[in-house]
């Protein structure tokens, strides 16, 4: 057991991997692919990430949450070893990215926000660079092009691109070759509903490779769909990292039911309010909305029968990610 | 496998050979040594070819050749920044030294290519209208003026790294042009003038010019680049700069590692910067 800089107990039987990168001991234990630790940018007088820790382990998808301005791609810049900071130390693959960095970035497959690439190549000649820069040969570039929707484009200079070829484009340069450590900052930006899919087709598919994906995304539905863990950010800080289901139930969310009935009698309103601890309980026109826990679900629709409502629908609800993190990135 | 070197310089010239400026300088180049040496042959003094390059040539190219250097520089990192690949690229396994310096291969193939190609061309206009040409000191000018571009190359690309709008390199590689094309020589020739007035007050016979002068006047590499030529090309024609002696601690050498020193020390603030940038 060891105590960091921080003063918190690292329990981990993997921890294997003490290091000090300037002055900041990093556990970076060996099924970690990106630690952040104690890491703090400033622009000018702006502080945009504050003492900011968190881990990425190796094969999960970890979903990077929070809202506009919150230093997402401050972070993701950070551990790419982009930009420079003065306080902090991140591992990437359990290498110092300052000092190692041309050799940790082996690992990485980037997709940056903005992404852009040379205007005056081909589409072709743009992939071929990173192939050489990535270290792949013999890329079948037109299969890859016609994979990502591309087929006919291959030819055509980049300045001729609409911002959501960049966007396949760039996506495919992400993958090539195949990367250790995949990471994506809104990858979905500028997309047509088949690209989004394709997407998260292809984080799936990379991840039953045992690849690491680091997701920054505000589709939360996407977040959703693939992560196994987040972590949101929240003006500089971060504010929660766990699954989001662990998440849901430290923020005590309950699920919601929606009860539609023929009509509503004062019988069935008594019957309701009579239950003890529901949370919430709106009641309009024909419908009775009930925030409660899984146990007091079964009681509520008893109650209503038993006062003699007639259910019509009922819906439930469980807690989703966009409580979740409304919930953590309140002011 | 390729060296990242190898793969940005290819990129660089890739993505900048078709650069439209670049073609139209490198077309001023021989459209210039064509009219000169025409002009020359009709009047016979000029027929000799290091008066040509030395008077007409030299003075027109030390103005021409920054402009090229500074336009291949000052895109250079600022450009890729600001167009937004630069992070793409960074992100590779790749370090910044290996970035810029594969760019300065890259566009510094191009401006060799542009200099050689347009004053390469200028050789049949030479053979045409200069007889007995010495192609030897021709060559030590395209040579100068390689040199010459470099340094103001090196330059741009410092600039590169300093600002995160192109607009703005782009205004301060114009401000040093001027500078070095205008506003230098012209404190240099006040510096002259108040030396030669303060020389007539006191009456004295024979009016000579401090040394400190000649070291001062060296720290623009457009006059370094001027008196490289005359040392070389022209020494038996006048000796001197125009009304200025030339004196003894000129020499070729000198001026060519001057203009070394130039590349070398700013293309090291180059990559000090570019070390330390955000991107
Ligand atoms: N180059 C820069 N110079 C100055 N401030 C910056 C710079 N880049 C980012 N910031 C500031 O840092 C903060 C974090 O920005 P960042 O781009 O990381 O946000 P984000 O979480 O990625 O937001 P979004 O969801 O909109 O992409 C913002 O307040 C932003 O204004
Ligand atoms: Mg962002």
């Amino acid at each position: 057991m060891f105590l960091n800089k921080h003063g918190v107990l690292n329990d981990t039987i993997y921890l294997r991997n003490i290091f000090m990168i300037r002055g900041v001991s990093v556990n970076s234990s060996h099924d970690s692919m990106i630690t952040v630790q104690g890491l703090t940018k400033e622009y000018g007088t702006q502080t945009a990430l504050d003492t900011i820790s968190f881990q990425v382990r190796k094969g999960e998808v970890f979903g990077f949450l929070g809202p506009n301005g919150a230093g997402k791609t401050t972070t993701i810049k950070a551990i790419l070893g982009l930009i420079k900071y003065k306080q902090g130390a991140i591992a990437l693959n359990g290498l110092d990215i300052v000092k190692q960095g041309k050799l940790a970035r082996e690992v990485v497959g980037y997709l940056p926000e903005r992404v852009a690439m040379y205007a005056n190549l081909t589409a072709i000649q743009n992939l071929q660079f990173f192939s050489e820069l990535k270290k792949v040969s013999e890329v079948d570039f037109d299969g890859l092009l016609v994979e990502y929707g591309l087929g006919d484009v291959g030819k055509k200079k980049i300045r001729e691109f609409s911002k959501g070829m960049v966007q396949r484009l760039g996506m495919a340069q992400a993958i090539l070759g195949s990367p250790k450590l995949l990471i994506l900052d809104e990858p979905s930006g500028g997309l047509d509903p088949r690209g989004v899919r394709l997407i998260r087709e292809k984080i799936r598919a990379v991840k039953k490779n045992g690849t690491t994906v680091f997701l920054s995304s505000h589709i939360l539905s996407e977040v959703q769909a693939v992560c196994d863990r987040i972590g949101i950010i929240h003006k500089g800080r971060i504010v929660a990292e766990d699954s989001v289901s662990v998440l849901g139930k430290k923020l005590d969310l309950k699920p919601r039911i929606t009860v539609q009935l023929e009509s509503i009698t004062p019988a069935i309103k008594d019957a309701i309010y009579a239950i003890k601890n529901l949370n919430t309980i709106e009641i309009s026109g024909n419908t009775i909305e009930v925030v409660c826990n899984a146990e007091q679900k079964a009681l509520v629709i008893l109650a209503i029968a038993h006062a003699g409502g007639n259910i019509i629908n009922l819906q439930t609800e469980e807690p989703s990610l966009e409580e979740v993190f409304i919930r953590y990135t309140e002011d | 496998m390729v060296h990242p070197i190898v793969s940005v310089a290819k990129k660089e010239i890739l993505d900048n050979i078709r650069n439209f400026w670049l073609i139209l300088v490198t077309l001023i180049f021989t459209t210039l040594v064509f009219f000169a040496s025409w002009a020359g042959s009709l009047n016979q003094s000029w027929a000799n070819l290091g008066i040509l390059i030395s008077q007409i040539l030299a003075p027109i190219v030390h103005a021409i050749a920054p402009i090229i250097g500074l336009i291949l520089g000052y895109s250079c990192v600022v450009g890729e920044l600001e167009a937004g690949s630069l992070p793409l690229l960074a992100s590779h396994a790749i370090s910044r030294t290996d970035i810029l310096f594969g760019k300065l291969i890259g566009r510094g193939f191009i401006l060799l290519y542009s200099i050689v190609f347009g004053f390469g061309l200028g050789v049949f206009a030479i053979a045409f209208n200069v007889p007995d040409a010495d192609y030897g000191a021709y060559g030590i000018f395209i040579a100068a003026t390689i040199l010459l571009s470099f340094v103001f190359f090196c330059l741009g690309v410092f600039i590169s790294t300093l600002f995160r709008r192109r607009s703005i390199a782009m205004m301060l590689s114009l401000g040093v042009w001027v500078v070095f094309i205008w506003i230098w020589p012209l404190i240099t020739t006040i510096m002259i003038f108040s030396l030669y007035s303060s020389f007539l007050e006191k009456a004295t016979l024979s009016f000579s010019i401090p040394t400190w002068f000649y070291i001062v006047d060296l720290f623009s590499p457009v006059t370094v680049y001027d008196r490289l030529i005359t040392l070389t090309i022209s020494p038996n024609l006048t000796g001197d700069l125009g009304a200025i002696p030339i004196p003894s601690f000129y020499s070729a050498e000198l001026m060519v590692g001057l203009l070394m020193l130039w590349i070398g020390s700013v293309m090291v603030c180059g990559l000090f910067r570019f070390h330390r940038m955000d991107i």
